[in-house]
C-alpha cells in the first residue's frame, strides 16, 4: 500500500542507476559470478581438493580448462569454489561490520555527550591500529579458517560504519522533522528507528558496497599470507599464495592469471555498482 | 482568571565556548484556558527559545536556570524524561515554522499522523488511522484517505501545515504552540491557517500561543500580547491596550513600522540598530542604545516591570506610576 505511493522516489533511483552504466555492468557481472559459484559446482563435476598425479604444474588442455597448480589440482575448480569463499566472507564480514558499526554509530550521533565520547574514541583507537597487522595476530590467536577470517575482518571493520552513520545522525537530528517527533512525545528509540535511521539508510547502503569490495580484498590479503583460508580450502588468495615463487609468476600464467583477474574484476564491480548507488540516491547529482 | 500555564520568572541560559549567554531573562506570563496569547519581538530576542523551554525541548547546551514552569499548577520543569513525553503531544502541542521540513519524509502523512494517537490515547493502529483521516478532515483537507497514504514531498506547503496542525491538535491538547506557524506560507494560505487555528480554538477550547514576528497577525487572533526583547519583557498587556496605546517605545517602534494601507510612505519606518548580541548586552535597559527617549538612568540601571495603564511596561518613564491597577 504504501510502497506503491512512494513509487516516484524509488522508482527515479532505479531509473537512474540503470542509467549508470559502469554501475549496471558491475552489477551484472556480480550476478553472474554469484550465479555461476552457486551453479557450476553442481552442474558440472568440479573437485578442488584432490590432486591429478598424472598432471603437476600441467598447462591448459582438455581436461583441465585453466591448468593445474603445484600439487595438481583443477585451477578451474578451486577459482568457482574461491568465488564461493571470497563471496561469503565478504557479504558476512560486511552484516557483521554493519551490526556492530550501525548502532552504535546511531547512539553516539544522537545521545552524544558521554555515548559519542565514549564510542568514537573507541572508534579512534580501532583505526590508529595498522588493521593488518591486528587481524593477522587475531586470526593467529583464534587459528585461521573461513569462518575466523570473517568475524576478525566483520568485527574490525564496525569503525566505518559507526563514523559515517554518526556523521550523518549528527546532521539528521538537527532536522525539524525530528523535533517535531520529540515534540508530540515520541520515545527515542522510536525517533532512531523511524526517524533517524531510514533518513540515513543511503549511506548505509554505500558503505555496505564499499566494506564489502575491502572485505574480500583483506580476506584474499590474509590469505595469500597464508593466515586465511587454508588449503585445501579453496580462495582467491590462497591460490595466489603459489605466485609467490618466480617461476610460477613468470612462467606459468595458469595458475595466478584466473584468480588475479577474478579478484580485479569483482572488487571493480562492487565499487562501480557502489558508486552508481550513491550518484542514484543523490537527488543532487544528475546523471 | 483560570490560569492554565503559568510562566514565572523564567531564565534560560546557554553555554558557548566564550561563557555563559543568557538568552530569556526573567520573562513572566500566563495564559488562559482557550486564550490566545501573542508572543512578538524581533528575530534573536528570545521568543522561540522560551517556546521551547515550556516543552524542554532546548538542545543540550542550553539549561533553564530559573523560574518556574506551572500547567494547571503542575510544575513542568524537573519533571523526568519520561513524564514530559507524556505531556508532550497530548497536553501540549506545537505547530513547527517550516512545514516543509517538519514532517520525516520518509514516513507516510498517515504513519506520523497516527503516531500521537498511538502513543499518548492508546489507539490501536486501525483505529488510529480512521481517527487520522477524522482530524485531517477538521484541519480541511480534501480527500484525507488518499492524503493519508502519501508521503510529504507529495503535498504543498499549506497542506503540509495543515496536517501539522491536524497532528499538534489530535490529542486535542490543552495548550497549542505555534512557533511562526505562516511564515514559510503565501498570504493567502496564511490567513486560512489563522482562520483554522481559530476555529479549533472554539471547537476545542484549546490556549494558543502564538508566536510571531507579524503585528498584524497578533492584532488578528490574540487575546494578549508578550513583547520580548532582547530575551527580556518589555511589554505584556491585552491586544487593545496594547495596540491602542503602546507604552514601551520599542512596541511604539514596532507598531510604527506596520506600513499604513491608506497612505503612500516613502520610506518604512524602522526601528535603528539592531539586537544587542548575547554577551554584549548593555549595562542598563536593554533597548537604551536603540531608544529615542533614552535618559541616563536608562543607561545605568535596569528597569523592572511597572504597571501603566492595565499593561505591564518595563521603562522607567512609567516608574512613577506604579501602584495602578495590577492585571496579572
Amino acid at each position: 500500500m504504501k510502497k506503491k505511493e512512494n513509487e516516484s522516489y524509488i522508482s527515479e533511483v532505479i531509473s537512474k542507476l540503470t542509467e549508470h552504466k559502469m554501475a549496471m555492468a558491475g552489477l551484472v557481472v556480480i550476478v553472474l559470478e554469484i550465479l555461476l559459484v552457486v551453479i557450476l559446482p553442481v552442474v558440472l563435476d568440479l573437485n578442488p581438493y584432490d590432486s591429478d598425479y598424472a598432471a603437476f604444474f600441467a598447462a591448459p588442455n582438455a581436461s583441465h580448462i585453466l591448468g593445474t597448480d603445484a600439487i595438481g589440482r583443477d585451477v578451474f575448480a578451486r577459482l568457482v569454489y574461491g568465488g564461493r569463499t571470497s563471496l561469503l566472507v565478504g557479504f558476512f564480514s560486511t552484516i557483521i561490520s554493519c551490526a556492530i558499526g550501525v548502532p552504535l554509530g546511531l547512539i553516539a550521533g544522537y545521545f552524544r555527550g558521554k555515548a559519542e565520547i565514549g564510542i568514537m574514541r573507541v572508534a579512534d583507537v580501532f583505526m590508529s591500529f595498522p588493521s593488518i597487522v591486528l587481524i593477522l595476530v587475531l586470526v593467529a590467536v583464534i587459528g585461521p579458517s573461513i569462518w575466523s577470517v570473517t568475524m576478525v575482518i566483520g568485527v574490525l571493520g564496525w569503525t566505518q560504519f559507526a563514523r559515517l552513520i554518526y556523521a550523518n545522525v549528527l546532521s539528521v537530528s538537527e532536522k525539524e522533522y525530528v523535533e517535531s517527533a520529540k515534540a508530540i512525545g515520541t520515545s527515542n528509540f522510536e525517533i532512531i528507528t523511524k526517524y533517524i535511521l531510514p533518513n540515513s539508510f543511503a549511506p548505509i547502503l554505500i558503505a555496505i558496497t564499499f566494506q564489502m569490495a575491502s572485505a574480500i580484498l583483506m580476506e584474499s590479503s590474509l590469505s595469500f599470507l597464508g593466515m586465511g583460508v587454508q588449503p585445501p580450502g579453496a580462495s582467491w588468495g590462497n591460490m595466489l599464495y603459489d605466485a609467490q615463487s618466480i617461476t610460477v609468476l613468470s612462467k606459468r600464467l595458469w595458475i595466478w592469471m584466473p584468480p588475479g583477474i577474478a579478484l580485479l574484476v569483482t572488487v571493480l564491480s562492487i565499487n562501480f555498482l557502489g558508486d552508481g548507488i550513491r550518484d542514484a540516491l543523490d537527488p543532487k547529482i544528475k546523471i | 482568571m483560570d490560569s492554565l500555564l503559568k510562566v514565572d520568572g523564567l531564565q534560560v541560559q546557554f553555554q558557548t565556548k566564550k561563557g555563559v549567554n543568557t538568552s530569556v531573562d526573567g520573562v513572566s506570563f500566563s495564559i488562559g484556558k482557550g486564550e490566545i496569547l501573542g508572543i512578538v519581538g524581533e528575530s534573536g530576542c528570545g521568543k522561540s527559545v522560551t517556546s521551547l523551554s515550556i516543552l524542554q525541548l532546548l538542545g543540550t547546551n542550553a539549561q533553564i536556570s530559573q523560574g518556574s514552569i506551572q500547567l494547571e499548577g503542575r510544575e513542568l520543569l524537573g519533571l523526568s524524561e519520561e513524564e514530559l513525553c507524556k505531556i508532550r503531544g497530548n497536553e501540549i502541542a506545537m505547530i513547527f515554522q517550516d512545514p516543509m521540513t517538519a514532517l520525516n519524509p520518509t514516513l507516510t502523512i498517515g504513519e506520523q499522523l497516527i503516531e500521537p494517537l498511538v502513543i499518548h490515547q492508546g489507539y490501536r493502529k486501525q483505529d488510529a488511522w480512521k481517527e487520522g483521516i477524522e482530524v485531517l478532515k477538521k484541519v480541511g483537507i480534501a480527500a484525507p484517505e488518499k492524503r493519508m497514504k502519501e508521503y510529504p514531498h507529495q503535498l504543498s506547503g499549506g497542506m503540509r501545515q495543515r496536517v501539522m496542525i491536524a497532528m499538534a491538535v489530535s490529542c486535542a491538547p490543552k495548550l497549542l504552540i505555534a512557533d511562526e506557524p505562516t511564515t514559510a506560507l503565501d498570504v493567502t494560505i496564511q490567513a486560512q491557517i489563522l482562520e483554522l487555528m481559530l476555529e479549533l480554538r472554539q471547537k476545542m477550547n484549546t490556549a494558543i500561543i502564538l508566536i510571531t514576528h507579524d503585528m498584524g497577525v497578533v492584532a488578528e487572533t490574540s487575546d494578549n500580547i508578550l513583547v520580548l526583547y532582547a530575551g527580556k519583557v518589555v511589554e505584556y498587556g491585552s491586544v487593545k491596550d496594547i495596540f491602542n496605546s503602546p507604552k514601551h517605545p520599542y512596541t511604539k517602534g514596532l507598531l510604527s513600522s506596520i506600513p499604513p494601507l491608506e497612505e503612500d510612505l516613502e520610506e518604512l519606518s524602522t526601528i535603528e540598530g539592531t539586537v544587542p548580541a548575547p554577551g554584549q548586552m548593555p549595562a542598563g535597559c536593554r533597548f537604551a542604545p536603540r531608544c529615542p527617549d533614552a535618559a541616563k538612568q536608562c543607561r545605568e540601571k535596569q528597569p523592572e516591570i511597572y504597571p501603566a495603564g492595565g499593561a505591564m511596561v518595563s521603562c522607567f518613564k512609567y516608574m512613577e506610576q506604579k501602584g495602578g491597577q495590577d492585571d496579572e
